[in-house]
């Protein structure tokens, strides 16, 4: 996705040679959201003063958490009336979550008003699989153990690693490739991604 | 969702593995790697040749270390002590029955993230991977390369201790924590104040920014980037004994 770069965006531009990184185009009020997140929620595409994507370190004592988002790095400052959802609060945040933060612009600072982390998935508690019976099942492998792990994540992660015998579908790809998945509907299909936090 | 979208599609046996990768790794249980990530990532990786020296002479994956797999655990000292770094594990093939349990044991003691390579060192080879016969190594030596802006510790330390001419150290810790412990010849300007106090800064002078985690260094680093001038931060926790840093361990 492309920002778009207002008149205004430049000027902010020209402008940062003497303001702190989250200041950074502060006054751009285009959504700011790592591509990944795109192929499922293209809805963030149209909202204004949203960055979604993970984020990348925090620190309590500036207030602040930081996102990379496509490669750059956006500063976002937090207050004691930053509303969060999802987990308990700002000190539940980990590296790596993924999130989209509704800020608002005070001086030349971006100040997050909202925190939404990517909410957990509810599983049925019946569809749950652990570790050891997974274990037991890819010690016997697909044959024997009549099952197809499928990894979930976008391509790179699968690629950097995943779990013995899974094959790669990514969710967002994955209605376009069903025939991947086994002829018999009875057969156990696993399902697994990144996991939650 | 992956699971709904397949019960819509008539399937009848689901599972979710809900805690997904990272459990796995936390488990002590290797993920299965590829020619895909590793060739491109051949520096910032350690490889280790299962099969062990002898066999390494025939050939290994370039960089690689030979440690046979009952020589791992004896080894797991010389592991860098940066556990970010992944350990990628190859054998002939896949090996996972030889390699899995020899993890298992391993990350009783280490904390890496660890890997098998998919196919090992056949799949490799057949695929075009880089591969030498010489320079068989049996000691794990890794340098951690810097990341953008970065600067390794033993660098920051060096100039900590020769307080050359060209560098500022720039301290954007907090007063109260200052208190604490400082380096001496450092400037202290807390993050906060740094966009108001630019001018302290010599535009001249290479900015050598460090905080109490590497968090706050970073976001100074952008600032002063940004700022046309010429800085590098420290990426590590540091702590101070008095006023003479300790430095440096990963997060």
């Amino acid at each position: 996705m492309r920002r778009k770069i207002s008149m205004f965006g430049i000027l902010a531009a020209a402008a940062t040679i003497c303001v702190l990184p989250g200041a950074l185009a502060a006054t751009d009020t285009a959504p700011i959201v790592q591509n990944n997140c795109m192929k499922c929620h293209q809805n963030f595409g149209k909202m204004e003063n949203v960055i979604a994507g993970n984020m990348s370190g925090k620190s309590m004592e500036a207030n602040s958490i930081q996102m990379k988002i496509n490669n750059r790095l956006e500063m976002i400052k937090f207050t004691p009336e930053t509303k969060i959802s999802n987990v308990p609060d700002m000190k539940s945040l980990k590296g790596g979550m993924a999130m989209r933060v509704h800020y608002e612009i005070k001086g030349s600072d971006r100040v997050a008003k909202k925190i939404v982390v990517k909410p957990k998935i509810k599983v049925p508690p019946e569809q749950l699989i652990n570790v050891k019976e997974l274990t037991e099942l890819i010690n016997m492998g697909p044959e024997k153990g009549a099952y197809t792990l499928v990894d979930s994540r976008p391509t790179p992660g699968y690629l950097k690693g995943h779990i013995p015998t899974a094959i790669s579908i990514p969710f967002p790809k994955m209605k376009q490739m069903l025939e991947k998945l086994p002829e018999e509907k009875d057969r156990l299909v696993i399902f697994y991604c990144q996991g939650y936090r | 969702m992956a699971a709904r979208l397949a019960a819509k599609k008539g399937y009848t046996n689901i599972k979710v593995f809900h805690a997904g990768t990272p459990a796995w790794q936390n488990n002590g249980k290797p993920l299965v790697t590829t020619y895909e990530f590793v060739s491109k990532r051949l520096d910032n990786v350690v490889l280790i040749d299962t099969r062990g020296p002898e066999a390494a002479k025939k050939g290994h994956i370039q960089g690689a270390f030979a440690i046979a797999l009952n020589r791992l655990e004896k080894e797991k000292d010389a592991f860098p002590l940066d556990t970010k770094v992944p350990l990628v594990l190859y054998g002939d093939q896949t090996d996972l029955s030889k390699i899995g349990p020899a993890v298992e044991e391993l990350s009783l003691w280490v904390d890496h993230k660890m890997f098998v390579l998919d196919g090992g060192y056949a799949a490799w080879s057949k695929r075009g991977g880089a591969v030498q016969r010489d320079k068989i190594r049996t000691k794990i030596v890794y340098l951690p390369k810097p990341g953008l802006g970065e600067i390794v510790g033993d660098e920051f330390m060096n100039i900590v201790n020769g307080q050359p001419e060209d560098k500022i150290i720039l301290d954007v810790r907090a007063l109260d924590e200052v208190s604490e412990g400082k380096i001496e010849w450092a400037i202290n300007i807390p993050l906060d104040d740094l966009q108001g106090s630019l001018d302290k800064l010599a535009k001249d002078k290479e900015i050598i920014v460090h905080c109490a985690t590497g968090m706050r260094a970073q976001m100074a680093y952008s600032a002063l980037k940004n700022a046309g001038y010429n800085s590098r931060f420290l990426n590590d926790k540091i702590a101070f004994i008095k006023n003479q840093p300790v430095c440096c361990f990963k997060e």
